[in-house]
């Protein structure tokens, strides 16, 4: 397959049926890399680029929710093009400056853990597309992303910790964030409210 | 699920079990069971004893529940067999609902973690009247896979494409196509 490819269909707007909406629910669900085998992705077979329709986690593991307030919009994400002179180019997929909610002991635990750490993300846009089909997005299919603290100061944020999660340095993904729907919006729903935890 | 209704509201709300897990934490587990994943539950809230007492009022007002052995999936549980149905959970799983999930739901017995060891028997007794279609949202992935390539159809995409495909060729034997 070559790396370069024609476009092939036009790029309109619906503005009766569909119109944009900017910005993210405010929950994100957190993949320990580790607990998420390849072979748990199941790609779309038509658009494996694009989609991903299913997710299978490794036995006895579970996602984890990443909760921020709904009319605050903190969590969004701001992915970014890399070009590179001599290989294709490709994105950084980055959810930047987000508030650390726990400042308990338990929430700062987390935190030192997830400093070395490797995840995938999915989060659920405002704007779903038709039927809902198109409202969850999956982070970092093929890197991951890597954690960074951004802050950690007393006067800002009410002390709260601000980090950002991105595609790691030096590294890039080769395509936008995959959109993630199992079967329909409803089951994908279900799924991650459950933190598609597997027994 | 634990036996609420043994416990006063006090110990539910301030007690913790033998590992020391608070029980209110684990309350608010088995009431998003009973009453689906998107129910609030928030054991801080002056609600909360509200909520114990709702829990307990519906535990012990619904019939036996006649369970053979289905488990959902812990990333589905609270799933709607379709759009605007109530959510089903472990918590009011029935055999009637898991074979309605089974039969109305495009993933069918991909939802579930366990299924009884009499299934077949089972879904033979709810599949009186059983639409072709029904009959082909029951299938797993790898009898979809089976009936397609025995129809000459396209076998690639997941599960949701291969039964649109099939039921769209038209009605054939499904029985007849599987024990092939």
């Amino acid at each position: 397959m070559s790396c370069t490819e024609k476009i092939a269909a036009d790029i309109l707007r619906d503005c009766d049926n569909n119109p944009p909406v900017k910005g993210l629910e405010q929950n994100l669900l957190i993949i320990n890399w580790e607990d998420l085998a390849k072979s748990g992705i199941s790609l779309d077979a038509s658009n494996p680029k694009e989609l991903i329709d299913g997710l299978t986690l490794n036995s006895g593991t579970s996602g984890f929710l990443f909760e921020g307030i709904q009319s605050k919009q903190n969590i969004k994400h701001a992915n970014e093009f890399v070009t590179n002179e001599n290989t294709q180019n490709g994105l950084r997929h980055i959810l930047p400056e987000l508030i650390w909610a726990d400042n308990s002991k338990a929430g700062r635990a987390e935190l030192n853990k997830m400093k070395n750490g490797r995840f995938y993300i999915i989060s659920e846009r405002l704007w779903k597309g038709a039927d809902s089909a198109d409202a969850f997005l999956f982070y970092g299919y093929l890197i991951g992303l890597e954690m960074v603290i951004v802050s950690d100061e007393s006067n800002e944020n009410d002390g709260l910790p601000v980090v950002t999660f991105q595609t790691p340095e030096g590294f890039y993904e080769p395509n936008v964030p995959h959109l993630l729907l199992d079967t329909d919006y409803a089951t994908t729903k279900t799924a991650f409210g459950n933190k598609f935890a597997q027994a | 699920m634990m036996e609420w209704q043994s416990y006063k509201i006090e110990e539910i709300k301030t007690g913790s079990d033998e590992s020391g897990n608070r029980l209110a934490l684990q309350f608010c587990q088995d009431y998003k069971d009973l009453f689906g994943p998107d129910a609030h539950c928030c054991h801080t809230c002056p609600s909360f004893e509200n909520k114990i007492n709702k829990y307990i009022q519906k535990i012990s007002t619904m019939k036996e529940v006649k369970n053979s052995g289905f488990e959902l999936k812990p990333m589905y549980n609270g799933i709607q067999p379709k759009f605007g149905a109530a959510p089903v959970s472990n918590g009011n799983l029935t055999d009637e609902k898991a074979i309605e999930l089974i039969n109305e739901h495009p993933k069918g017995k991909d939802l579930f973690e366990k299924l009884p060891d009499n299934i077949d028997e089972l879904m033979e007794g709810g599949d009186s009247g059983q639409t072709f279609d029904q009959q082909v949202n029951s299938l797993l992935k790898p009898q979809l896979v089976q009936v397609a390539t025995a129809l000459e159809l396209e076998t690639e995409g997941n599960v949701k494409e291969l039964k649109a495909r099939i039921i769209e060729n038209g009605e054939v034997d499904l029985d007849e196509l599987l024990a092939e």
